[in-house]
């Protein structure tokens, strides 16, 4: 293999690494969702508290602050509807939430592609 | 402003002038009175009605503030001419109570906003209220911008109503007259008259008359007996509910003084009198504010076989309109005992003749000797008989000063400056609370047709209060607008290509930890 070879080798590898990467994150983040929504569905409202709480904390305004904002004040919306017990609302947006970040991974995933 | 007329200048100056009303007696509370109770709007639109009109008055004072300064600067370099001086200390009179009364309009339900109180604004469900940073912006009072002290006082109006010109008429006394009242300071604040109308009458017998003060319904609130009101002159009555009655005595009569008191028995007279509590609005450049005093240095004896001469009863009493007050200091008060001519003189410290009466009768046992420059006192005798000694002593005058006479225009000039900035402060935290307010309404709006929000609503809602905060104030929670989110979020989520790292940032480790407890039922704390 040559210099340009290798250097494009190289670049491809890495460029796996991030999309894997990148990938795994989604994944992990969608789990978070699956346990919160788990949680809601056995009315474990300490579970739904640290799933929450986990999510508020990993949000990165530097990235999207729009986005950030957003989901704080879902996950405003989200506490509020577990202090009034209302797991059936408070399953509703945990679900819509995760659809929406599942169709975004697969969009990421078909302009990977 | 314009310049003003000798007359408006005089008004402008009145001690009264732009005086506010007052409710409670000096030194005391208003009962009921909560201070520092917040003030909360009621929601997004009456925030903005409140922020608008503050803003607006805001400019106003800061014009306000302007003018006087110039005004000010303007007062330095008049020194020397005394009617410059007095228009400008009185126009600065009247712009800082114009500047108070402005500050008294800015009100919601019913409380002025800029008087020191906390203000909320509230924005509605999911966003955190605006807590508006609000200072003081009076010129008087404690916190306030120090360009105006409130001290107290009150308006005293002697008139004569029908009734009391029948009991008047029917005695038909001549040569007394009530020339006015006044506000008397020095007497016990916890007593004091309460904004109202009330009765003086005078049971007139020469040197031993009565002057009570009544209800309109004749209940006595306060009687002074063996009042002398015979003579020529001005004679006054000092009330321990904070009034003060000057008397102008003529005696025109060779066969009787006013009225035949000993004849006919005392006259009665009647007039009404209303008494208005005020805070007066005073500038004064000093802090320093002088406290009333007349004292002796040591308390003086004249003494012989029979008896002796002593002093007491050292009073302000008021100034004659041919005499000049006499200026704070200390001063050499002298009685040359000579039965019924003795002589009472008054020096000042360079020895200049400050007060002389001759041909007073000291041998009764309590002679007042007034001066009519503002000082008067009680000679006591107990029987004293011996001709040509003196009794010496030195006396303290101390009396407050008009604040005009005090008062340092340059002084005054850094305080408004120094109120500018104040002014500035709160225009900026107003702005402020504007833009939040539209950017909040906007991102509303926005959220409601789903469309993209900018930064500038990202601001607006104050992104970082609510994640510092995890939540932040609780709100009302309203479905439709969590609604209105997760439509918003469905928008963003495919209009940028950076939105998952903006959530999915959740470690292997920290995934795993939730796992195990969701394996545990949630029974560990998440750290």
């Amino acid at each position: 293999m040559g210099k340009k070879g290798k250097k494009a080798y190289q670049a491809n590898q890495y460029s796996k690494a991030q999309s894997e990467s990148k990938e795994a994150a989604g994944q992990r983040l969608v789990r978070v969702y699956e346990l919160a929504i788990g949680a809601a569905q056995e009315q474990n409202s300490q579970g739904v508290r640290y799933c929450l709480s986990l999510l508020r904390h990993t949000l990165d305004p530097s990235s999207s602050p729009e986005v950030v904002l957003t989901q704080s004040q879902l996950y405003n919306d989200c506490e509020e509807i577990l202090n009034n017990e209302d797991y059936p609302q408070l399953l509703n947006i945990l679900e819509y939430l995760k659809g929406l970040w599942v169709a975004r991974m697969r969009v990421d995933s078909m302009l990977q592609d | 402003m314009e310049n003003l007329t000798t007359k408006q200048i005089e008004d402008f100056n009145n001690p009264l002038a732009f005086a506010r009303t007052r409710e409670a007696r000096v030194g005391q509370s208003v009962i009921g009175l909560v201070e520092n109770r917040p003030i909360w709007t009621e929601d997004i639109e009456a925030s903005y009605r409140l922020i608008l009109g503050a803003s607006e008055r805001l400019e106003t004072l800061e014009g306000n503030l302007n003018t006087m300064l110039d005004l000010s600067r303007s007062g330095e370099s008049a020194r020397g001419n005394e009617q410059k001086i007095e228009e400008v200390y009185g126009k600065l009179r009247s712009l800082s109570a114009g500047f108070d009364q402005i500050i008294d309009a800015v009100v919601f339900d019913g409380r002025s906003v800029f008087a020191g109180d906390p203000v909320y604004l509230d924005l509605g469900g999911g966003a955190r209220p605006i807590d508006l940073e609000t200072s003081r912006l009076l010129t008087y009072g404690e916190d306030g911008l120090g360009l105006s002290a409130a001290e107290a006082t009150a308006s005293v109006n002697i008139s004569y109503s029908i009734d009391d010109q029948i009991v008047n008429k029917a005695f038909d006394i001549v040569g007394l007259d009530i020339a006015e009242g006044s506000y008397n300071q020095s007497t016990d604040p916890t007593r004091e008259l309460e904004t109202g109308t009330y009765k003086v009458k005078i049971s007139y017998e020469g040197p031993d008359s009565t002057v009570q003060l009544t209800t309109t319904t004749g209940a006595i609130i306060e009687s002074k007996t063996g009042v002398d009101l015979s003579g020529s002159g001005r004679e006054w009555v000092d009330f321990d509910v904070g009034l003060r009655l000057t008397f102008e005595m003529d005696s025109l009569f060779g066969s009787f003084d006013k009225w035949d008191y000993e004849g006919r028995g005392p006259a009665n007279l009647s007039a009404t009198l209303n008494y208005e509590r005020l805070d007066g609005h005073v500038l004064r450049t000093s802090d320093e504010v002088l406290e009333d005093k007349i004292e002796m240095k040591y308390d003086p004896v004249l003494s012989d076989g029979n008896g002796k001469i002593t002093l007491s009863d050292l009073n302000f009493s008021p100034v004659s309109v041919d005499k000049t007050a006499l200026d704070n200091g200390v001063y050499s008060l002298s009685v040359e005992y000579k039965g019924e001519n003795s002589i009472v003189r008054l020096h000042d410290g360079l020895g200049r003749l400050q007060g002389y009466q001759f041909g007073v009768d000291l041998t009764g046992e309590k002679t007042t000797v007034d001066f009519g420059n503002g000082f008067s006192f009680d000679v006591n005798n107990t029987g004293y008989l011996q001709d040509g000694a003196t009794l010496t002593v030195p006396v303290e005058y101390q009396h407050e000063r008009p604040p005009l006479e005090d008062f340092d225009f340059s002084e005054y000039a850094k305080r408004i400056e120094a109120a500018i900035e104040v002014v500035a402060g709160q225009r900026e935290v107003v702005e402020e609370a504007r833009l939040r307010i539209e950017e909040v309404n906007n991102m509303r709006n926005l959220a409601a047709t789903s469309a993209i929000p900018n930064t500038a609503a990202l601001a607006a809602s104050g992104a970082l209060n609510i994640l510092a905060g995890g939540g932040g104030i609780s709100n009302p929670f309203d479905p439709s607008v969590t609604q209105a989110r997760l439509q918003l979020l469905g928008s963003q989520l495919f209009s940028t290509t950076t939105a998952l790292p903006a959530q999915a940032n959740q470690s292997p480790e920290a995934l795993a930890q939730l796992e195990l407890q969701s394996a545990n039922g949630w029974l560990v704390n998440y750290a």
